[in-house]
């Protein structure tokens, strides 16, 4: 329920006392606002969950004292019991009382976290001491199974903890890279959130799949780092605008966020000093590194001329503005990966530059038409981050820098005056 | 439908942990135990609590203990390889030799490759065994620590046993002590790394090696017999696997030495036996031989050397024990390395 509906209810309830309007028309208004039930149920679920989160590490660490005086098979009694006798629970719940659907779910949860705690009891009952993140990747398995067959969004984000502290920790602690743990991120949970309907848990698996596909692409090609976060994030962006007509058209937020704080945060590195020319640096190539370079410029290429072709119509002028920069940039960047560009770097860094700049004219354009301070400030609080790099970087004259401050600050006013200005008109209209 | 799929999900997490428990208990209750000599310390996981980290001679396999092609694959993380172990004394085992193709041996120990560690010398193989965990309850890997002793103190090792399944895998099953200790004290070094080639006219003579007390103790609860033959036979300076240069001893002659009624002591529960070595004597000297083929002769801390040493007691054969001494079973069998030393006083 909005704010708003909040706000409506308790001056209907304050009407109706005032005797300002019926009961009948009261009745009738609410029914106006109704709200739907929330389609994921996150509301009725997030205290169970979080409870049987919070238990199941207690238990976790109840089992880490390593108990002596307990034999090991009463160890074991204790692991697969309670194993049993939750999971046993929630599905006789989730069977015979349909509306502590929560409970039932929070259960499960229990039970994925108390299979958590057995894969370590085991372990130090026998003293093993293989490979430990393989107990992270089983854990994760575990929910993941649970995540699709009930099914449930807690579920699926223990899953993409567990995936993402299991890749983790084979790159940090033993340098290992494994596609498997960001395919199995995608195949997995994003299907998920999307079936779901679940911006949660569609943030989080791509917030973790975005992150595990860089770095264990550019673990060992360090070369293209630069390349493939630019490019996801002109996917997720162009995603963002075909994904409006479909049947969850929430997930478009979720997608231009990540898409859109990673795009900017790239172009603002590029801004500095661009260095493209991946292929002239690199004389001998295997097909695995083309795969890699190729497939997210081919895939966010295809992406945007999708949306050219088919959402083109449905753009507002300044989405259409939006779109061409990030058009722009992605060729920019393209051309200069392909071509060596040494003599040409602050040719390629002030194009890169402007279309930066072009980006925060375009928010702060957005704001001012849309009354959004957010959005506003964003667009100014980016192109201040740029001008004061900037002001280091280039103008070495005293009067310039002044200039620019002075113009910095003209800018900030006039921005100031028309959303001010387009406030009192929407405030006029209403 | 969709019960049907609920009940296989809690099947499969069901499944997953039992299979890890039948797994090893069933190695438990059907491998063949043996005892694996060990060097605990004692850090802490968060999930499993304590754990006291095992660490194993044959942790660390230099080229010359390997057959197939295991050199070729030392830096592969994660490769397969098989310790075959070789029985000594007190059913303690030992590496015989490290290979990467499953041998026809009984008793052998799975293992994999690993590049973690920084690796001395080269050639050398790390490789983990999947043994080198065990987990106390909390505080008690602290007492564990404790019992081992410090490295200039007295140090019982500890030896653990282990099952081992048909395809080689180790499972812990319990632990013992020692019960003969060893303490290595470093009486005197050559503080200035001063040699023999030195330019003054007349220098002053200077000992090269460093003077040494061995302490053995017996740390049982009932008398052992220990035996130490003239000129301290009983024991012998060994190089650590990793040293860069070869060494050879000079003085043979204790190969034929046999222990008289006289060289055995029987030390009560809590006594102890101490010797002086002065590695400088010729007992102790050496042939060297550098990477350069180059061989020299001489005391073990010439030329400003810096590579590591343990003093080892062996026990007597049975051959060279006196016909009394022989059938008893007091006396201790087998051999107790100390800490690793170097010419410069440096205790590893």
């Amino acid at each position: 329920m909005t704010k708003q509906i909040r706000w409506l209810n308790r001056e209907i309830s304050a009407w109706q006392s005032e005797q300002l309007i019926s009961d009948q028309q009261a009745t009738q208004i609410r029914a106006r606002y109704a709200v739907g039930e929330n389609p994921s149920g996150w509301d009725k679920l997030i205290f169970p969950v979080m409870g049987a989160v919070v238990f199941g590490l207690g238990i976790i660490l109840f089992f880490a004292y390593n108990w002596a005086d307990l034999h090991k098979y009463q160890k074991l009694a204790v692991v697969f019991g309670s194993l049993l006798t939750v999971h046993g629970l929630g599905y006789y719940i989730n069977r015979s009382v349909p509306a502590k659907k929560g409970l039932a779910e929070g259960m499960h949860v229990l039970g994925t976290m108390l299979f958590g705690a057995g894969i370590w009891l085991i372990a130090q009952i026998y003293h093993l001491d293989e490979h430990y993140p393989t107990g992270l990747l089983a854990w994760g398995l575990g929910a993941l199974l649970f995540a699709w067959v009930l099914p449930s969004v807690a579920q699926g984000l223990i899953a993409v903890v567990l995936f993402s502290l299991w890749s983790g920790v084979e790159i940090v602690d033993f340098r290992q890279t494994f596609h498997t743990s960001w395919l199995t991120i995608l195949v997995g949970l994003v299907p998920l959130a999307w079936m779901m309907r679940s911006r949660a848990l569609l943030f989080f698996s791509l917030l973790a799949f975005s992150i595990l596909f860089i770095y264990n692409i550019a673990e060992n090609r360090s070369s293209i780092l630069n390349y493939l976060p630019f490019f996801l994030a002109c996917l997720y962006m162009a995603l963002a605008n075909l994904v409006i007509p479909s049947r969850f058209p929430e997930s478009a937020s979720v997608l231009h966020f990540i898409g859109f704080a990673t795009y900017m945060f790239c172009l603002y590195l590029f801004s500095f000093e661009f260095h493209g020319g991946y292929f002239s640096r690199h004389s001998s190539y295997q097909w695995g590194s083309l795969a890699y370079y190729f497939t997210p410029i081919t895939v966010s290429s295809i992406a945007w001329l999708t949306v050219f072709t088919q959402t083109w119509l449905h753009l507002s002028k300044l989405q259409r503005w939006e779109a061409y920069l990030i058009w722009s940039a992605m060729s920019l960047v393209t051309a200069a990966s392909l071509i060596p560009i040494q003599s040409n770097v602050f040719g390629f860094s002030l194009l890169l530059n402007s279309i930066y700049l072009g980006h925060c004219i375009v928010l702060i354009k957005q704001g001012i038409q849309k009354v959004s301070w957010k959005r506003v400030s964003l667009g100014c609080i980016l192109m201040a981050a740029l001008l004061v790099v900037r002001f280091a970087d280039l103008f070495g004259s005293l009067l310039i820098r002044a200039l620019l401050f002075v113009l910095l600050g003209i800018g900030l006013f006039t921005v100031g005056h028309f959303y001010t200005q387009q406030k009192q008109r929407e405030t006029a209209d209403a | 439908m969709r019960k049907y799929f609920v009940l296989l999900a809690i099947v499969a997490q069901v499944s997953v942990l039992a299979y890890m428990a039948i797994k090893h208990e069933v190695i438990l209750a059907t491998g063949d135990p043996i005892y694996l000599r060990t060097a605990p310390i004692d850090p802490r996981d968060p999930f499993r609590g304590d754990f006291v980290r095992l660490s194993y001679p044959f942790n660390t396999v230099y080229a010359k203990r390997t057959r197939g092609t295991v050199k070729d694959h030392v830096g592969d993380k994660g490769y397969q390889v098989y310790a075959v172990m070789k029985p000594t004394e007190n059913d303690l085992y030992t590496l015989d030799y490290l290979t990467d193709q499953r041998p026809t041996e009984p008793l052998y120990i799975k293992g994999r490759i690993t590049n973690r560690h920084w690796s001395r010398g080269q050639g050398a193989a790390n490789v983990k065994y999947g043994v080198e965990q065990l987990y106390v309850e909390q505080g008690s890997g602290r007492e564990i620590e404790r019992t081992r002793g410090t490295r200039s103190g007295i140090q019982i090792p500890m030896e653990v046993q282990v099952a081992i399944g048909d395809d080689g895998t180790a499972v812990l099953r319990d632990y013992r002590w020692s019960k003969l200790a060893i303490q290595l004290e470093i009486l005197r070094f050559n503080r200035q790394n001063r040699r023999n080639n030195s330019s003054d006219q007349n220098p002053a003579p200077v000992e090269l090696s460093p003077k040494l007390r061995i302490t053995l103790k017996n740390v049982s609860d009932s008398a052992l017999v220990i035996s130490d033959p003239d000129d301290h036979c009983g024991f012998k300076l060994v190089p650590v696997a990793w040293a860069s240069k070869t060494y050879a001893p000079l003085d043979t002659s204790c190969e034929q030495i046999a222990s008289s009624s006289r060289s055995t002591m029987t030390l009560v529960p809590q006594q102890a036996y101490q010797a002086e070595l002065d590695l400088s004597k010729p007992r102790w000297h050496m042939r060297i031989k550098n990477k350069d083929d180059i061989t020299s002769e001489g005391e073990i801390g010439m030329d400003n050397n810096s590579d590591m040493f343990r003093i080892i007691y062996q026990s007597p054969r049975p051959e060279q024990l006196p016909s009394s001494a022989s059938t008893s079973q007091a006396i201790w069998q087998g051999q107790l390395p100390s800490r690793a030393f170097n010419a410069r006083g440096r205790i590893d």
